[in-house]
């Protein structure tokens, strides 16, 4: 398999030393465009259109197709708009069936942009496709340690945190990261984030605080080798910050959420879950409700009219069970929940923690009276 | 610790010094004649004579393969031609500079040489250099004379005047300078500006300009005649001079003296050009061009000149350092282009209007992309629409504060069609930056709504009675042929096709799904073929008629007349054609066998309408 950022340096050379200037510009021009994915994402989006043209006024179909995937990227990473997603995804899978795109080196990527988005949408509503998915892909993806395998391995995570399956998800993690250290190629390195912030979630869930501490430092780490991972840095140092504060050490804890939250301010990117879990996390731990709260709120403010029902009902759920916990919640906003559940293909297990919320608040209400 | 010096290989020097510094030969030409430019203003600020008329002359013979450059400067005395001449980094007029630079900047200003390394450039061009001399000093007149390594021979020689005589033997790889055409149009490439004047032979009129077009006499026609002959821009669309300007370094400010112009070319080349550049001199020396660092980012549709002392020339000058000079002058560049291009559109809209025409791709471009350039550009750029172009708070006024545009490359005929049926403009966002910049426009002012016309088209018809197109919608019924009935203008449209969004790609998820065989070259990977299913269930859940749906106008006299006749024969075939017709005219998701089986129907209902 080529390996796509040889194959980029390759083609630069290639124009330079043929001083193609109008190639060389679509080449820049690209990579123009991915230094602006967390600054700028519409920016970004009109510089991989520019690219697609350009692309095909110059006859380079690979181009073409390149900054395609890298469109359905954008919508998905960084603008999060999951329906403009998965149309240009689609799209991208339609086009990677063309003869002339056979070799193309992500054209795997592009499979893997489209299960991102049924994930992102509505895990558990396509949770059989999803599945039957990830095991032809499986297959289609080379053995061993590549790009394509990191990421399909990554939906796979997300699907079986999503299922509750937490322990299969720390396996997957981990196996992640020992594929990773096979891996010759440092381009690669870009994808132990995605393992490592998921592990500290793990972690924080069994209250593991020295392997929190430990992922999220290697995480910043990593993120620090890279130009464009100012929100993976922001993730890194709130899981550090949340290790601190289990540990007693309240002011650093502070300094490093602070530092986190300035480092968030001037992005332009959506923030993405694991950046409001951790925040959750940090809130929580610190028995500070009313934050974790208004972090699902903002959360909840993200997510709006971008197709992620899934995920929005899972939101609004764990912002009621807060509410529950700082004794606010109200039968609106469990109503609200529940007509959020109107998109999902399986909502039974999402009606089943509204319920609990509902005997929760039922069992509270005479409390109330009582204490009234 | 024992300190010890570096040794020297001199003629290994000389080789890297002569050959490699400088990337073109052509740049020999240029720094023989600033050596004889230096030396022309040395002997006027030395000797002070007010009689003295300096002058520099070319001269060739080609069967000789020699090439004369002569100056009737300072010349050089022995002692100067051992200390400066054949002292490789130690230059005269760099130390005139600085002995003159506090008490008379302006005289200092004058001179151009830096480094004490241009007269190796020499050997650029030629295999033996030859300099007779003769200091306005005194003494007597010498000859220097070298091939290039690390020997050179100096005895006396004959000459009457003052000045220098460099005599080249060029080398056949630098025989462009034996041609007369190219070696004058070296000479003005280089030295245009310079104030002496350079003379072939014994010509009277000087090859150089010998001023900038900003100091000529009618700067403005100059400066026009400037960009004709060297940008071979014939009408630029607005010229801005520069002129010296302050710009704040937080703690302190500095003025950058600048001089030259900006342009706006009358075309656009943002399908390959990723930059503005700048043609760059330095005390009026050519030093660069197409320099691309120096404009702002935002600024790729402008060109300009700019004659700046404050830039360093690298030590070959060919390029320009980025030290904080450069940022300086690249911040007084932007302020002021700014400014005059904010006055431009205040003072002269319909120019600006037509500058923004021809540049819109690339000025929304970057208006996606820079918050502070989108604020200042958002209400004056003017879009393509179907009403020709306007700005977007014209739009926002004819449209009722909504956005409507269509994307698709081929045009969108039906869509625009449908729009202004509305009396409402469609804008073109088929070019790549548009529909991006409409995003974040309407993103910026959250009461504006976007309708991407070519999908969401239903947006233009309104609600209507079925009942008088009762028995029309009953054929279409009978057909298989979905259809309904909606009021759109204009009213001599008697029925479009309307397709839902994403009604291609469920066409081409359908066909990959019909034709998933391992056989197919094309097939769609067993991968992806149970999202590309869920895609596809998802959507006809969704009781969407993909085929398209036939929308009868309630509004058209024609078809509220022929919903009378049902009587009529000819009915089918008119209601056959109609439907073809709004088919045909959609152009949208038809392979060419369906557009040809369209057309034979067509001509078939013709055919029994008129037999």
């Amino acid at each position: 398999m080529i390996d796509i950022w040889e194959w980029f340096k390759d083609k630069e050379l290639e124009y330079e030393d043929q001083k193609d200037k109008a190639r060389l510009a679509m080449a820049r021009s690209f990579f123009s465009a991915l230094d602006l994915q967390e600054t700028n994402p519409r920016a970004m989006i009109a510089k991989l259109r520019q690219v697609r043209a350009r692309a095909k006024l110059l006859g380079e179909p690979w181009w073409g197709f390149l900054s395609e995937v890298w469109l359905a990227q954008a919508y998905s990473c960084y603008i999060g708009d999951l329906r403009e997603a998965l149309r240009q995804a689609l799209h991208c899978v339609h086009e990677s069936r063309k003869l002339v795109l056979r070799e193309h080196p992500w054209r795997l990527a592009a499979h893997n942009i489209l299960l991102g988005c049924y994930v992102d949408i509505d895990v558990l509503g396509y949770a059989a496709a999803i599945r039957e998915t990830l095991y032809e892909l499986d297959r289609e993806i080379p053995a061993g340690p590549n790009a394509h395998r990191y990421v399909m391995l990554g939906y796979q995570r997300r699907s079986l945190i999503e299922q509750g399956k937490l322990r299969q998800a720390e396996k997957n993690a981990l196996h992640v990261l020992d594929l990773l250290d096979e891996d010759d190629n440092d381009d690669n390195s870009f994808y132990l984030l995605s393992p490592l912030h998921h592990l500290c979630w793990l972690c924080f869930k069994t209250k593991d605080w020295e392997r929190v501490r430990a992922f999220a430092i290697e995480a910043e780490a990593t993120a620090r080798t890279r130009d464009t991972s100012e929100a993976d840095i922001a993730v890194s140092q709130i899981w550090q910050a949340t290790a601190e504060r289990q540990a007693g050490d309240a002011a650093r804890a502070k300094r490093l959420f602070r530092k986190a939250h300035e480092r968030m301010k001037p992005l332009q990117a959506v923030p993405g879950d694991n950046y409001f879990d951790a925040v959750v996390a940090f809130h929580e731990l610190g028995e500070d409700l009313d934050l974790a709260e208004r972090a699902r709120e903002q959360q909840l403010k993200v997510l709006e009219g971008k197709g992620q029902v899934g995920l929005q009902c899972d939101v609004r759920i764990k912002r009621c069970e807060l509410l529950a916990r700082l004794g606010r919640l109200a039968r609106r906003d469990l109503d609200c929940a529940r007509k959020a559940l109107a998109p999902l293909k399986a909502p039974k297990a999402y009606e089943k923690r509204i319920r609990q919320l509902e005997k929760l608040m039922e069992r509270a209400a005479p409390k109330a009276s009582r204490s009234s | 610790m024992n300190q010890r010096r570096f040794e020297l290989h001199l003629p290994g020097l000389l080789k890297v010094l002569a050959e490699h510094l400088y990337s073109s030969k052509k740049v020999g030409v240029r720094e023989l004649l600033q050596n004889a430019h230096d030396s022309c203003i040395r002997r006027r600020l030395e000797e002070k004579d007010p009689d003295y008329e300096p002058r520099i002359t070319l001269s060739l013979q080609p069967r000789q393969r020699l090439l004369t450059i002569i100056d009737n400067g300072s010349g050089m005395t022995e002692e100067e031609i051992g200390s400066y001449l054949a002292t490789i980094g130690r230059g005269y007029t760099r130390e005139m500079r600085e002995r003159l630079s506090f008490s008379s900047p302006e005289e200092a200003s004058e001179l151009i040489g830096q480094f004490g390394l241009g007269f190796l450039s020499a050997f650029l061009l030629a295999e033996e250099v030859k300099v007779v001399t003769r200091s306005f000093r005194g003494g007597p007149a010498l000859l220097w004379e070298s091939r290039g390594d690390e020997n050179y021979t100096l005895t006396d020689a004959k000459k009457g005047n003052v000045g220098t005589t460099v005599t080249l033997r060029v080398k056949p790889a630098a025989s462009f300078v034996l041609q007369k055409a190219l070696l004058l149009e070296s000479v003005r490439n280089f030295a245009d500006f310079l104030p002496i004047p350079i003379h072939w032979q014994d010509d009277d009129e000087p090859i150089n300009l010998m001023q900038a077009p900003w100091e000529a006499d009618d700067p403005e026609q100059a400066i026009l005649a400037f960009i004709q002959r060297v940008f071979h821009d014939k009408h630029p669309l607005a010229v801005f001079p520069l002129r010296n300007a302050k710009v704040s370094l937080g703690h302190d400010s500095l003025t950058v003296p600048m001089n030259g112009f900006v342009y706006v070319p009358a075309v656009s080349v943002a399908s390959v050009r990723e930059f503005g550049d700048m043609r760059v001199y330095i005390r009026r020396m050519f030093i660069c061009d197409r320099q691309e660092h120096l404009l702002p980012p935002w600024a790729r549709f402008v060109r300009g000149l700019i004659d700046c002392p404050v830039l360093q020339p690298t030590a070959s000058r060919e390029d320009i350092h980025q030290d904080d000079y450069f940022d300086s002058v690249r911040q007084a560049l932007e302020e002021q282009l700014s400014q005059e291009l904010r006055k431009l559109a205040r003072s002269d809209p319909p120019r600006w209007k037509n500058l923004v025409r021809c540049h819109t791709d690339v000025i929304l471009g970057w208006a996606v992309r820079d918050n502070d350039f989108f604020d200042q550009v958002k209400d004056i750029v003017a879009l393509r629409t179907s009403r020709g172009l306007l700005t977007m708070p014209e739009y926002l006024k004819l449209s009722g504060g909504t956005l409507y545009y269509v994307t698709r490359e081929l045009g969108s005929l039906q869509e625009q069609l449908l729009a202004e049926g509305r009396d409402v403009p469609a804008i073109d966002a088929s070019w790549f930056s548009v529909e991006p910049f409409l995003e974040k426009y309407a993103a910026a002012q959250r009461k504006i709504k976007r309708v991407q016309l070519d999908g969401e088209a239903d947006e233009l018809l309104r609600p209507a009675p079925e009942r008088p197109l009762a028995p029309l919608l009953a054929w279409y019924a009978e057909q298989g042929i979905a259809a309904r009935v909606a009021a759109f203008e204009p009213k001599d449209i008697p029925a479009l096709m309307i397709y839902p969004p994403d009604a291609e790609l469920m066409k081409a998820s359908q066909d990959a799904l019909n034709k998933r065989d391992d056989r197919d070259k094309d097939a769609l990977s067993k991968s992806m073929a149970p999202l590309v299913r869920m895609f596809v269930s998802d959507r006809l859940d969704e009781e969407t008629h993909w085929q398209g749906t036939l929308c009868l106008n309630a509004s058209c006299p024609f078809l509220k007349n022929l919903a009378k006749k049902q009587a009529a024969p000819a009915l089918p075939s008119v209601l056959r054609l109609l439907y073809q017709h709004a088919r045909l005219f959609c152009g949208r998701l038809m392979s060419p066998a369906e557009a040809a089986q369209a057309y034979a129907e067509f001509t078939r209902s013709l055919q029994e309408i008129v037999p």
